[in-house]
């Protein structure tokens, strides 16, 4: 009976304590505590660090090497592609491969002509 | 004999001196030295960002009203650092050499804070099951702060052709955690021109 007796005292002790507000204070402020204590850990993550928030800033003559890289490389693709997958049409059963010299001679031959659009007049 | 001898010798010397020319240099220089190579953030802005916060920092009023309230020295928390400029800036390296003055200062008192923090409870609770009880630390027993210190770094850029003017804009406050006053601003511009 003592200890309960006891024990009651120090949780009602307790419950005084945390209620007990400052003479100014709102007295709805356990509405904000309790949602803020469910979220403290998420919006503590990031102290004290940086938070890389960065934009793209345009640049001229940046935008213009871009440009030139990505063109370059387009080519360099389109030219590879060009190699790897140009049939010759005179002859039907012509497949490029890495096992003779003469394929791959013929891969890398360059073409003299002209290109228009999707057509190319040559030789 | 030897007259013979002195083509090889110039070819070798030729050779060895053009073997050496293409290796790469290492020029160690002093961290203090401004070098603007490409035009971006560099070192020399992130120490005159520390320098001038650091200045600021300790000279305002806000320092002198807390002291004459409370008599005691405040209590700062470093909160996050939000990099909204066009380039990857790590705030860290200003950051710290703040906190640093802040403890050399002997003015501010300085707590722990995110990852550091974390790990450091975490040691403590280790201790709590295998440090002996006279060595052993409490929880519940940390200072709280008054101040956390948060900031920004924008960042305007103004380009055309192979002309460039970039201007940084780093901005830290201080605000005060019970009242949420906002008790310092500190802000450093740093603007550079740059020619291609």
């Amino acid at each position: 009976m003592r200890n309960f007796l006891f024990l009651l005292f120090l949780a009602a002790g307790f419950s005084v304590s945390a209620q007990s507000v400052d003479a100014d204070q709102n007295p709805n402020y356990e509405v904000s505590r309790k949602k803020y204590m469910k979220m403290k850990d998420s919006l503590l993550y990031a102290s004290n660090t940086t938070i890389q928030e960065t934009y793209k800033a345009y640049d001229w003559y940046e935008a213009k090497l871009e440009r030139k890289a990505e063109r370059r490389q387009r080519r360099n693709q389109m030219r590879t592609m060009r190699s790897l997958y140009n049939y010759q049409y005179s002859d039907p059963y012509y497949y490029p491969s890495n096992h003779s010299f003469f394929s791959n001679f013929m891969r890398y031959r360059p073409y003299i002509g002209y290109r228009t659009g999707d057509w190319f007049f040559g030789f | 004999m030897f007259t013979k001898k002195v083509p090889v010798y110039f070819f070798i010397a030729l050779f060895t001196l053009g073997l050496f020319s293409c290796a790469r240099q290492v020029t160690r220089i002093d961290p203090t030295e401004t070098k603007d190579i490409s035009g971006g953030w560099n070192n020399a802005d992130s120490r005159m960002v520390a320098e001038e916060m650091m200045k600021d920092i300790v000279s305002r009023q806000w320092l002198t009203n807390h002291l004459q309230s409370t008599g005691k020295k405040p209590v700062i928390i470093v909160g996050f650092v939000t990099n909204k400029s066009h380039e990857h800036i790590e705030a860290e390296t200003f950051m710290k050499d703040l906190e640093k003055s802040f403890v050399n200062s002997d003015k501010i008192k300085l707590v722990q804070s995110g990852k550091k923090r974390e790990e450091i409870r975490g040691e403590r609770a280790d201790q709590q099951t295998n440090a002996s009880q006279s060595t052993m630390k409490k929880f519940g027993l940390e200072v709280g702060a008054d101040y956390m210190l948060q900031g920004s770094i924008n960042s305007i850029v103004d380009a055309h052709k192979k002309q460039k003017v970039v201007q940084y804009q780093v901005d830290l406050e201080l605000t005060n955690l019970q009242t949420n006053e906002v008790v310092w601003i500190g802000d450093k511009k740093i603007a550079k021109y740059v020619k291609n």
